[in-house]
């Protein structure tokens, strides 16, 4: 890896500079279009259409421009989805609504999203850290659910987190796999994984035919695509 | 060091030097066991990003002209290791449900027990497993895949009946919860896992 210490701008340093910001967006675009171990900071340049000196200016490495990357969007990505659940009022909405604008994500950020749930485990480290903590964060606010539960049928600790991961996993195999295209397919039967131990087996099936009459919907254009 | 953590080393130790008066393909098969052995522990020393063949061949003592005859490349070699070692946690698995004692739900409460056993007692048989595979190699996505599939046999099995695409999710969650785990707490922790698994993947 080549390092370059040189000299960094102040401005360089401040996490909402633009250009940094533009940077960041292209690293996880290249690693997302090239992998993580063959992306290069020339491929980020050549969809930056920057000076490789102002890369340098902003970080050391790749793997420093691709963590930030991944702190700043993976922030950005649990804030959308957590504003798309908050205005609802059932929690079972709330996952529907999030797990919607997940998949919208994806498919207005095919790369980045690539990058972000992908490519940052193979990558490792602070990027890893990252995604680690944002599914954390998701699984907290899943398991607001918890406290709905009589005593006695509560789920068992970690719950929100097993649920978060699979969430993610269930992305992840989908644009690894090259199908995201059809990841809509599947909520049904994710909102089917993400509820059951929440709500047992019925509640988790009314979730399931909620889930596949909205993806008949937007299959039909009736939902915003 | 466990029944299991034994078996890993000896995987790792090479032949001794010289003339040892063993048969070409014997000495193939312990160079590609080696490889497969180390290939896993590299992945779990130094993550996907810095895995390299150079790095995986000097760890099993072989060289690289030997890696290339036994594997086409790193993700070839890796996915044998991945193969070899779902084998054998589906063998363990297998054997708690058709061994153990008392009903249904006792036997594949100690499968599970028994799975996280073995993951607690390989730290690298477990990251090489429950870690999500990079999207560049098709064969290690494959070879998972298998594995759920193995899996969430199993589980449907041990629930009675429901809908196979959502054992499917289950177990694919309950790999990633190890390989988070893992990464958080180390091995030593999974043994805590036990009842929150037997808990999500047992209720109906």
């Amino acid at each position: 890896m080549h390092d370059l210490p040189g000299h960094r701008a102040a401005s360089a340093q401040r996490p909402d500079d633009p250009q940094r910001a533009t940077i960041m967006e292209a690293m996880l675009v290249a690693a997302g279009q090239h992998g993580f171990r063959q992306v290069s900071v020339k491929n980020v340049l050549e969809l930056y259409g920057g000076h490789r000196v102002q890369f340098w200016q902003h970080f050391a490495s790749k793997e420093e421009c691709f963590a930030a990357a991944c702190a700043s969007w993976d922030d950005r990505l649990v804030a959308e989805l957590l504003t798309a659940a908050a205005d609802r009022p059932e929690w079972g909405e709330r996952l529907r609504a999030a797990v919607i604008a997940l998949f919208e994500f994806v498919d207005s950020n095919p790369e980045i999203a690539r990058s972000l749930l992908i490519e940052a485990e193979i990558a490792g480290g602070e990027a890893l850290a990252k995604r680690e903590e944002a599914v954390d964060r998701l699984g907290a606010a899943i398991d607001l659910a918890r406290e709905q539960a009589a005593p006695g049928e509560q789920p068992p600790p970690l719950t929100g987190l097993f649920v978060a991961g699979g969430i993610a996993g269930y992305v992840g195999e989908q644009i690894a796999a090259g199908t995201a295209a059809a990841i809509w397919e599947g909520m049904p039967e994710l909102m089917r994984f993400a509820t059951a131990p929440y709500l047992g087996e019925e509640g988790a099936e009314a979730e399931f035919e909620a889930a596949a009459a909205f993806v008949e919907r937007r299959a039909r254009g009736e939902e915003k695509q | 060091v466990s029944a299991a953590g034994t078996a890993a080393v000896a995987e790792m130790t090479p032949l001794r030097r010289g003339r040892h008066g063993l048969p070409p393909e014997q000495v193939r098969e312990s160079q590609r066991r080696r490889l497969m052995a180390a290939a896993a522990e590299s992945l779990l020393a130094s993550g996907y990003a810095r895995l390299t063949v150079t790095e995986v061949a000097k760890l099993a003592r072989v060289s690289t002209a030997a890696f290339y005859k036994s594997f086409g490349d790193i993700w070839d070699c890796l996915a044998s290791a991945y193969e070899a070692n779902a084998g054998l946690l589906c063998e363990r698995v297998e054997a708690a449900c058709r061994e153990g004692d008392g009903g249904r739900d006792e036997r594949s409460g100690a499968a599970i027990e028994a799975a996280l056993e073995l993951l607690a007692a390989e730290p690298a048989l477990a990251h090489l497993l429950c870690a999500a595979p990079p999207a560049q190699s098709a064969e290690l996505r494959e070879a998972r895949g298998r594995l759920v599939l193995r899996l969430s046999g199993l589980l449907g099995a041990a629930r009675q009946g429901g809908v196979p695409t959502h054992h499917a999710r289950l177990i694919a969650a309950a790999l990633g919860l190890v390989a988070s785990r893992l990464r958080a707490e180390g091995a030593e922790g999974l043994g805590n896992l036990a009842p929150t698994l037997t808990g999500i993947l047992l209720s109906p």
